[in-house]
């Protein structure tokens, strides 16, 4: 057997979620919000991309919730990566930096709905 | 100091060189010195800040995964209305998720686009609760209708137009069967006029076989009693004219495709195309006839036995009993060819 889940067990993990555990996974996000400009739902939106596209490796022994509650803080801390050094995450800026750093890779990312 | 001392001069060291301007290069150093120390000052205020900030994020986290799962629904009822609010759009999200993940490399459909309004929707309206949902049915389903009536109408427009092509298809088929219809029509008459044309035709081969005959008979008898050659030839004429006429009445009193017996008889009656051409050779020979004196008249007669007597000897098969269809369509061609030759040369005389 695989060290990794297969996408199979990855969505049936994920279908699995109680109301609890999802409810806790959008309150995380709300809570990485902050000093960066997105929303709570794109991170999220964002961490389930990734982990459905495999291109965030879950390997077998870790639970559900720390996996995706670990990618989530992962993104949040990448995103806030995006944002070049020297511009001040409260200027109105920063949004347009954030998109530039996110056009630069943009196949790396799902689109955002908003 | 002097020169040694240069080899060790770091950063800023040739301006404390100078001693004169020692205390003004103090001073610019010592401004300098304080915009760094300002500036890496901001720098780990920030770092500071965000530190704090994910550090505050992170223990905010470790104490949401710790918090019940009762006095956690319970709180985000009192903030949203509804315990399972945030799991709903956790719900949207993870659909919404899914479709980004398969179409991925798929143009967006009306579908998506039905979602993406959706979405719309609930971020300018807020949680998207059962009762609400109940709420935006009517318009959803409205706007729906409006995003597919283009469709629809088009797919319609679509059968309209194949609708008419068949029609237009069948109008023609119609027009094209009744032409044909027509066309039948046309060769029945045709062909009963090559029938009837057959046999006159061949009434009048029997009288460009029979007249000679009679022309020759006919000298004979009016010289035995008449006083000059002229009243001979008119005694002639009107005794060859006399027998002409029997001998048209007999023949008009018998059909000649009805009870033939004759194998040439057989044969034109047999074959359209014979028939026609007896016919217009026929035809031009009667003109020719009106058109000649008597001694024309004589010479065309003669000419005209020639060619019949040439043509029974060289299509003998047309006037005997046919052995076999393969003797009869010689017989037939040779025939016809013959008579072809004679028009030509009826045509030119």
């Amino acid at each position: 057997m695989s060290e990794l889940l297969s996408l199979a067990e990855i969505e049936s993990l994920i279908s699995r979620l109680t109301v609890a555990d999802r409810t806790r996974l959008i309150r995380i996000a709300q809570k990485y919000k902050g000093r960066i400009k997105y929303e709570p739902e794109d991170l999220v939106n964002e961490a389930l991309c990734r982990v459905l596209e495999e291109r965030r490796s879950w390997p077998r022994r870790v639970e559900t919730m720390p996996f995706l509650v670990g990618v989530i803080k992962s993104i949040a801390s990448e995103w806030k990566q995006d944002l070049v050094e020297g511009i001040d995450v409260e200027d109105e800026g920063a949004k347009g930096a954030r998109d530039l750093s996110r056009d630069r890779n943009k196949a790396d990312y799902c689109p955002l709905r908003r | 100091m002097d020169g040694g001392g240069q080899k060790w001069r770091g950063i800023g060291a040739s301006k404390r060189l100078e001693p004169d301007k020692v205390p003004e290069q103090a001073k610019e150093n010592s401004q300098t010195y304080r915009e760094v120390h300002r500036e890496v000052k901001d720098v780990s205020n920030k770092n500071v800040k965000q530190d704090a900030f994910d550090n505050l994020a992170d223990a905010l986290t470790e104490d949401i995964l710790n918090t019940p799962d009762d006095e956690l629904l319970r709180e985000v009822e009192e903030d949203y209305g509804d315990r399972r609010a945030l799991a709903i759009k956790f719900d949207q999200i993870l659909e919404r998720a899914k479709k980004q993940v398969s179409e991925r490399a798929r143009p967006s459909s009306v579908l998506d686009l039905l979602y993406r309004l959706r979405e719309g929707a609930s971020t300018l309206f807020g949680g998207w609760t059962p009762a609400n949902a109940m709420v935006w049915a009517a318009p959803a389903a409205v706007l729906i209708v409006l995003i597919l009536a283009p469709a629809v109408y088009r797919s319609m427009s679509e059968v309209d137009k194949r609708s008419e092509q068949l029609a237009a298809l069948e109008k023609e088929q119609l027009a094209r069967s009744e032409q044909l219809a027509a066309q039948e029509k046309e060769l029945l008459a045709r062909s009963e006029q090559l029938a009837a044309q057959g046999k006159e035709l061949l009434a009048r081969l029997a009288r460009s076989e029979d007249r000679p005959q009679l022309a020759e008979v006919s000298p004979s008898s009016a010289l035995t009693g008449a006083p000059s050659e002229e009243r001979n030839w008119e005694e002639k004429d009107r005794k060859a004219e006399e027998a002409w006429k029997e001998w048209q009445k007999s023949k008009s009193a018998r059909p000649i495709c009805e009870n033939v017996t004759e194998p040439f008889e057989h044969l034109i009656c047999a074959d359209a195309d014979l028939e026609f051409w007896q016919h217009l050779m026929m035809e031009i020979y009667r003109h020719r006839m009106l058109q000649l004196d008597t001694n024309g008249q004589e010479i065309l007669r003669q000419g005209q036995l020639d060619w019949l007597r040439n043509m029974r000897f060289d299509c003998n098969a047309a006037f005997q009993v046919p052995v076999s269809e393969t003797e009869m369509a010689r017989a037939k061609s040779c025939v016809l060819q013959s008579t072809k030759e004679r028009v030509a040369v009826l045509t030119n005389n």
